[in-house]
């Protein structure tokens, strides 16, 4: 029975790996019709990116069916720009991401809010703001 | 009747033959004997009855009658809870915190970013 019990854990496990272990870095042609349909964006440039920036995509259309329609039109509109940023951004942009998930739903609104009002500043006051606080840490000191 | 109850009956009636030639003073002491030892028979269980003993005894019994089948759902248990803990290490139970999401939230990247944006919330 404790033979069975381990055999049974090991199966799980090899199984889990297994999955792990498929094609991590395929070629435009390995990926499966869904896969390409929403890396759609990527398509002229997706056999010149480097395996962990292809793997990553993939992390992107693996949780693609997970959203809803107007969540699936955002990412497709902003693949392309989010494959050209460089990992520094990127990461840069996951840390900000994780503040803002982490605020109140109102919190969430108002900064929404204001981020449309900021963007219809002229570029020339956007770009004084930038140049003014370079080293503002984020949002959490925001949710006071 | 087999062999073992039959000494066992013979037994009893050669027992109860020889009680009729007890003398009345090793019959009281027997009596009195036998008093004493249901006595503390009965204080031992009251005892053990007091500090739950008794559901103790239940439980243990329950367990020694149950010990594979409980084995077993320990087993099964332990590698269920193995998978779990392997599936939160690769990333598969993560909900929410991917790249697709921030790619998907009501701000875009570039927002995350701009150092601009953030000193004008702070203005604000």
């Amino acid at each position: 029975m404790v033979r069975a019990a381990i055999v049974a854990s090991l199966l799980l496990l090899a199984l889990n790996a297994q999955a792990e272990t498929a094609p991590k870095e395929p070629d435009w042609a390995q990926l499966t019709d869904s896969q390409r349909k929403v890396l759609a964006p990527l398509a002229g440039e997706w056999d010149i990116l480097r395996p962990w920036q292809r793997e990553k995509m993939l992390d992107i259309a693996r949780d693609y069916p997970k959203m809803t329609p107007d969540q699936q039109s955002r990412v497709q509109r902003r693949l392309n720009h989010w494959s050209r940023m460089t990992p520094y951004e990127r990461e840069n942009a996951r840390k900000k991401y994780q503040e803002f998930n982490a605020l109140s739903a109102e919190k969430k609104a108002e900064i929404r809010k204001k981020w449309q009002q900021y963007q219809s500043l002229p570029e020339s006051k956007r770009e004084a703001l930038r140049r003014e606080n370079p080293d503002i840490d984020g949002l959490d000191d925001l949710d006071n | 009747m087999n062999q073992e109850q039959k000494i066992a009956k013979d037994i009893v009636e050669l027992l109860n033959a020889s009680v009729d030639q007890l003398e009345p003073a090793v019959i009281s002491r027997l009596a009195e004997a036998r008093q004493l030892a249901v006595q503390a028979m009965r204080e031992s269980t009251r005892t053990t009855n007091s500090n739950g003993g008794g559901l103790l005894a239940y439980f243990g019994g329950y367990v020694r009658h149950h010990q594979r089948l409980l084995s077993l759902a320990a087993l099964g248990s332990a590698v269920f809870f193995a998978f779990l803990l392997t599936q939160q290490f690769t990333g598969h139970g993560m909900a929410e915190h991917g790249d697709a999401f921030l790619l998907a939230s009501e701000l875009p990247p570039e927002a995350y970013l701009d150092k601009g944006f953030y000193s004008w919330l702070e203005q604000q």
